[in-house]
């Protein structure tokens, strides 16, 4: 884990409030898993950091997939090739590599960018995967060329504009063995309610410090006890937590 | 340049503390840097029972701070003896264990049980995320009076009282702290906010309030302090949105004789260790030879800055 000032080499809008930015990370962010993310710092009088999901990474460079929600996450819009990012990381576990063969992942707007870095490390090891992405509208659809190098994608929208209609647990692979799914809680309830096969879930969560300090992103879990999503995940196994 | 200041029950090497609750145990940052470089470590409060605290969401940024509602989280003061001390007692900084309680007797339990294993108690009658416990001892001075005196009977080593600034008359919540037997103040604890979502026309938080801690409310704490100092002769220990060395000295001028660091880990996590080295650099800048020259520098008219004197 390293705190670090990086330059930005690329932010481009990908999707409707959705942009993609590459850093330079000099080599020194030792990534080990799809499914780390980095804690960024935004523009003041915007306090705490954004815990964003790492999408893909190579030596040398990490990219990630922001979102515009608040004015927090805006302040990166303006953030132009030279300039300098600090960020915290690599942070969380990362997902946990399947000994089964067929792998569904199932991503849900900003849950889509991790599932890039899995699926590529899912094919590199020989995995059949699918992916099932959803959105709520064709603006919104992002990755799928990226995915489809990987995987056998079916872009899922809420509205019906673009791939399928309706929502990601309807085009879920039906042999899939195992699922990987990251995207906010109701879809992640909905895709553990719908499979009976192993699954892991990646949680998205406010959080302060993101190092397991602070208790801001704190579940309970089903054995009675309670994990720090930052720190104990985000990736957890799909009956671990309770989701909210 | 002399940081070392003494305060009862603590050889502080340095004045720079974290505040507690923004720093578990110790553990997560000591992969930062070395604990020891602290003046000394502040544990997160303990409760007699272990408590899981607040549903999510518990925090919510603010502009230059954050609200937070966890709802003092932790295993209980059995399982932190057992289970987190142990970790420090690798450390030689002195640890100030911070307690919290629902009742007098719960204080006094905690108290007795985990004074043994510390320099120092910070007593929390000042949360202002849980229902019961906490913040009514720290609005009625009566109130604060009787858990003092209990904890003081109980504690083997001194009691520091963290008080709250959701109050209209700090100074007579500190003055009869002092009275019932306070070694020290901690000052300030968050103060009570609240934001609202807009689209769903409900309080972000979970737990609806929240304390506002950052930046935000340093010019509260400061206000405070000046107030409070000039009235009481117990150390204080100065908190509320320090985020660097020009700060901590800000916070000495006012009264303080230590301080604390809490929201600013989040941001930076070695915010503490920068503090500490750019600290006597601030101070020489200013004209100060030692950390104790600078405390409630800002009351003595008489010794005016020898950077602006003509």
């Amino acid at each position: 884990m390293r705190l670090l000032d990086v330059e930005v080499i690329e932010n481009t809008r990908i999707a409707a409030s959705t942009y993609e930015m590459t850093v330079d990370s000099r080599g020194e962010l030792a990534i080990q898993k799809p499914g780390q993310f980095v804690h960024v710092l935004v523009d003041p009088p915007h306090y705490l950091r954004r815990p964003l999901s790492i999408a893909s990474w190579t030596k040398t460079t990490l990219t990630f997939v922001y979102k515009t929600f608040g004015s927090g996450t805006k302040t990166l819009v303006n953030k132009l090739p030279g300039d300098r990012i600090n960020l915290l990381g690599p942070l969380g576990n990362g997902f946990p590599m399947p000994e089964e063969e067929r792998i569904v992942l199932i991503g849900g707007g900003v849950g889509v960018p991790p599932m890039k870095g899995l699926a590529q490390e899912l094919t590199r090891r020989g995995k059949r995967v699918s992916a099932v992405l959803g959105f709520r509208s064709a603006d919104d659809v992002f990755y799928e060329e990226e995915l489809n190098a990987y995987a056998d994608v079916t872009i899922v929208t809420e509205d019906g504009s673009y791939g399928k209609p309706g929502l990601v647990t309807e085009w879920v692979d039906a042999g899939a063995e195992v699922f990987y799914a990251c995207g906010p809680n109701p879809m992640l309830k909905a895709v553990r309610d719908a499979f009976p096969i192993p699954g892991f879930i990646s949680m998205e969560e406010r959080m302060g410090c993101a190092i397991g300090a602070c208790f801001a992103c704190t579940m309970k879990t089903f054995d009675g006890g309670y994990v720090n999503v930052c720190k104990d995940g985000p990736v957890f196994p799909k009956d671990k937590v309770v989701l909210p | 340049m002399n940081l070392r200041n003494d305060l009862p029950g603590l050889k502080l090497k340095n004045p720079v503390m974290p505040a507690s609750g923004c720093f578990s145990f110790g553990k997560e940052y000591a992969s930062f840097y070395d604990l020891d470089k602290l003046g000394a470590v502040v544990l997160k409060a303990a409760t007699g029972e272990s408590r899981f605290g607040n549903d999510t969401p518990r925090v919510a940024e603010t502009a230059s701070g954050m609200l937070n509602a966890i709802g003092l989280q932790n295993p209980g003061v059995d399982a932190i003896i057992e289970n987190e001390l142990p970790f420090l007692e690798d450390f030689q900084t002195p640890k100030i264990a911070n307690i919290a309680g629902s009742t007098v007797e719960e204080y006094e339990e905690v108290a007795e049980k985990i004074s043994p294993h510390v320099s120092a108690i910070e007593l929390n009658i000042s949360c202002p995320n849980v229902k019961e416990g906490g913040i009514q001892f720290g609005t009625d001075p009566d109130l604060a009076r009787e858990v003092v005196k209990a904890v003081k009977h109980k504690s083997r080593v001194p009691v520091y009282v963290k008080l709250s600034p959701n109050t209209s008359d700090i100074k007579g919540m500190a003055v009869a702290c002092e009275k019932a037997g306070a070694d020290g103040l901690s000052m300030i604890n968050t103060l009570t906010g609240m934001q609202i979502l807009k689209d769903k026309r409900k309080p972000l938080l979970a737990n609806k309030t929240g304390g506002l801690s950052g930046p935000a409310i340093k010019p509260v704490a400061i206000r405070m302090i000046y107030e409070v100092y000039p009235h009481v002769s117990i150390p204080i220990i100065g908190m509320g949105g320090i985020e660097s060395a020009e700060d901590v000295l800000e916070f000495l001028l006012a009264g303080a004789q230590a301080i604390a660091v809490g929201t600013a880990n989040f941001r930076n996590p070695f915010v503490m260790p920068e503090i500490i080295e750019n600290l006597p650099h601030v101070l020489e800048s200013y004209g100060f030879s030692s950390v104790e020259q600078a405390i409630g520098g800002a009351h003595d008219e008489t010794n005016a800055s020898p950077l602006y004197s003509s």
